[in-house]
């Protein structure tokens, strides 16, 4: 690691070298908050590039300090990363971490998401080649890596798996304009398998085809596992559909998907992250056992105007233990330069989705009021959730969950914002019996590569979904500081 | 790979510093130079940076369905493109949704009208490559591919300052389109 470091640094100081650039950015946050006692966490997530010619490397360094006490779910991380990688024009020859999804993510799916704080990286070797005909084939072997931020602490969600094997192959092509078409096939050997013919396949294909303003696009899957202990094949299957009418202005969407035992593992990590069709990013059990559909339709019908409406709904196979639904209507109107008025409402259930909760439905209206005046633009938002929650053991609650802000901002640097989250009912569960949780933060931006946010106050909380990944966040109360820098 | 033995939080602050005070200092004089890349846009068709270059500079902003701010800061962009086009501005909407999203922003853009470039960045591989973890972030890239401004975040209004930041590198007069060239290599009419 320490010669990893002086690397680093002979690479920097040689930066004036003809045809080498190095950029990079850097988060750097703060937390001091309650949470029965005193708490505080630093972190940084620094990343940097380096180009000379064809060559490209990346190195990233993550920390996390919290402070004692640390528990085995409460500890400072401490981890580097490096890519390297030869990229002439027909193909790329890449060692480290990456992600990569294949088709839609049926089969694998390894993502970074940094607002929801989800990195699930695989750590290895990949070649991509480029072909004629616009068809790319990848081949990669590697490991996963599955960092997931929940309850104030990063976790390793596959900490008893990181030496399983991922072995895969894609290929994306699409020859004419109006036909494509893929194939892809993973082999993940697991350390717990105890056969040395126990491992487990992802395989399938996709067709896409666009007619004029219509485009069709069809995925399948099929999983060969191995079933632990007893031995013998367990099957899985998925297919995922969708259908898209685009016009001038106009478009409808359609989906349709079933997904039978291809989430693997079924646990708290997945090697594959199947779509789903809620907007808000739910998921039952990511495919292990969902089937659903969606139908999203927008308009613009005048320019200044945008409408919106969106329905999902996904359930388990025997359409009764678990399921989502959710709608939402949108519009938003800009009449001129200075006003932007948006307003939706948003219908949301959920049946047995939550630990604990049996069934809870939410619904929403939401108004946002933006105008600008010279150099001071002013925002206000307003949401108000009708709660009716009903408890696993026959508890009950009706209750609003309201939030409102009001934003100033001067000039190109400097950003107010001043809030309240409020609830109606003081649930111990959800809400540690608070009903309050009023909210101050600032943003300035320093330069326009450097920008300093400060937030002081409390946040509600609760559950969120991005993705098919979900967490319940617990309320906060404390002071936050980030400090983004690009160089 | 972790490391142990260091103290960890001394040498984060310490790069952190080392790294932003050049940021501060540094911004006027030096440029970066933009990373290439060839990705998919929402018509199938290939798209690669440097060549858009040749015909003026882009500007490049970072988006995804869920990021209110970003989608707010293209549509506030729509007069200035329109304005700006015939002197050579060209605008990229570097979409990082995910695969399973992609027939979600082909609907999105259509039904928006946007002018612009949309690309699809499903393995986010510009976005690492171009330092972006927070939206939106736009880049404006000279036609030099030097990136000569950068936007954090959205408010109401920023529109006008992006735009004098690209009435700096955009020629006075509209750009007129190449003639065809022959197989000769010579221009048509000479």
């Amino acid at each position: 690691m320490n010669q990893a470091l002086v690397a680093l640094a002979l690479v920097t100081a040689v930066a004036g070298a003809a045809n080498l650039s190095i950029n990079g950015v850097n988060r750097a946050e703060f937390w001091a908050y309650f949470d029965s006692v005193w708490s505080t966490q630093a972190e940084d997530m620094l990343d940097l590039n380096v180009r000379y010619g064809d060559l490209r490397g990346e190195a990233g360094l993550f920390l996390y300090e919290p402070s004692k006490p640390w528990t085995d779910t409460r500890k400072p991380w401490r981890l580097f990363d490096y890519t390297v990688a030869y990229s002439p024009k027909q193909f790329e020859i890449l060692y480290g971490k990456f992600y990569q999804a294949f088709g839609k993510g049926l089969a694998l799916r390894s993502y970074k998401d940094d607002d929801f704080r989800h990195y699930k990286s695989l750590h290895g070797l990949r070649g991509t080649a480029h072909l004629p005909f616009q068809t790319d084939v990848v081949l990669l072997g590697a490991r996963l890596r599955d960092i997931f931020f929940q309850e104030n602490t990063y976790k390793l969600m596959n900490a008893t798996d990181t030496s399983d094997q991922v072995l895969g192959a894609n290929l994306q092509s699409r020859p004419i304009r109006w036909f494509g078409f893929g194939g892809r096939y993973v082999r993940i050997n697991r350390e717990i398998d105890p056969e040395p013919g126990a491992f487990t396949e992802l395989y399938g294909g996709d067709v896409t085809a666009s007619i004029g303003p219509v485009e069709l696009y069809g995925e399948l899957c099929q999983r060969l596992g191995t079933q632990a202990g007893i031995g013998g094949r367990e099957k899985g299957l998925g297919y995922f559909l969708s259908a898209t009418a685009a016009f001038s202005g106009y478009s409808v969407l359609g989906q349709y998907m079933d997904y039978d035992g291809i989430g693997f593992p079924p646990g708290v990590y997945h090697y594959n992250d199947p779509p789903t069709p809620i907007k808000s990013g739910v998921a039952m059990n990511r495919g292990v056992d969902e089937r659903g559909f969606g139908v999203v339709v927008t308009a613009t019908p005048i320019q200044p105007l945008y409408l919106e409406a969106d329905f999902g709904w996904l359930y388990t196979h025997d359409d009764s233990s678990a399921g989502v639904v959710e709608w939402e209507a949108k519009a938003r109107y800009n009449p001129a330069a200075e006003w932007t008025f948006e307003t939706y409402f948003n219908h949301m259930l959920q049946h047995n989705v939550e630990l604990g909760t049996y069934n809870r439905v939410v619904d929403k209206p939401v108004v946002h009021v933006n105008y600008l005046i010279g150099q001071h633009t002013f925002a206000l938002e307003g949401e108000v959730g009708l709660v009716d929650e009903q408890a696993t053991r026959g508890d009950s609650w009706n209750y609003l969950e309201t939030a409102v802000s009001a934003s100033y901002g001067y000039g190109a640097a400097l950003l107010f914002t001043a809030g309240w989250q409020y609830v109606s009912e003081a649930l111990e569960k959800r809400y540690n019996n608070e009903t309050s949780w009023p909210m101050f933060e600032a943003v300035w931006s320093i330069t326009h590569r450097n920008m300093l946010r400060v937030r002081v106050g409390a946040e509600r909380g609760g559950y969120t979904c991005s993705g098919g990944v979900c967490r319940f966040e617990a309320p906060f109360k404390g002071i936050k500081v980030q400090l983004i820098s690009r160089f | 790979m972790s490391i142990k033995k260091t103290n960890w939080p001394a040498l984060a602050l310490a790069v952190a510093f080392c790294l932003a005070v050049p940021a501060f200092a540094a911004e006027e004089e030096e440029y970066e130079e933009a990373t290439d890349f060839t990705l998919m846009d929402v018509n199938g068709e290939e798209v690669t940076l440097f060549d858009l270059l040749e015909n003026g500079p882009v500007y490049m902003e970072c988006w995804d369905l869920p990021c209110v701010n970003c989608i707010a800061e293209l549509d506030a962009l729509m007069p200035t493109y329109d304005e700006l086009k015939d002197r050579g501005l060209q605008i990229i909407a570097l979409s990082v949704d995910k695969p399973a999203d992609e027939a979600r922003v082909k609907a999105f853009v259509a039904s928006k009208q946007w002018p612009y470039i949309t690309l699809l960045d499903q393995n986010q591989e510009v976005k690492s490559a171009y330092g972006i973890i927070i939206k939106p972030t736009a880049y404006l890239i000279n036609t030099e591919g030097q990136i000569v401004y950068t936007h954090i975040g959205y408010k109401k209004g920023d529109e006008d300052r992006i735009k004098e930041e690209f009435l700096k590198w955009l020629p006075e007069e509209p750009v007129e389109p190449e003639d065809e060239v022959e197989e000769t290599g010579e221009p048509e009419g000479e």
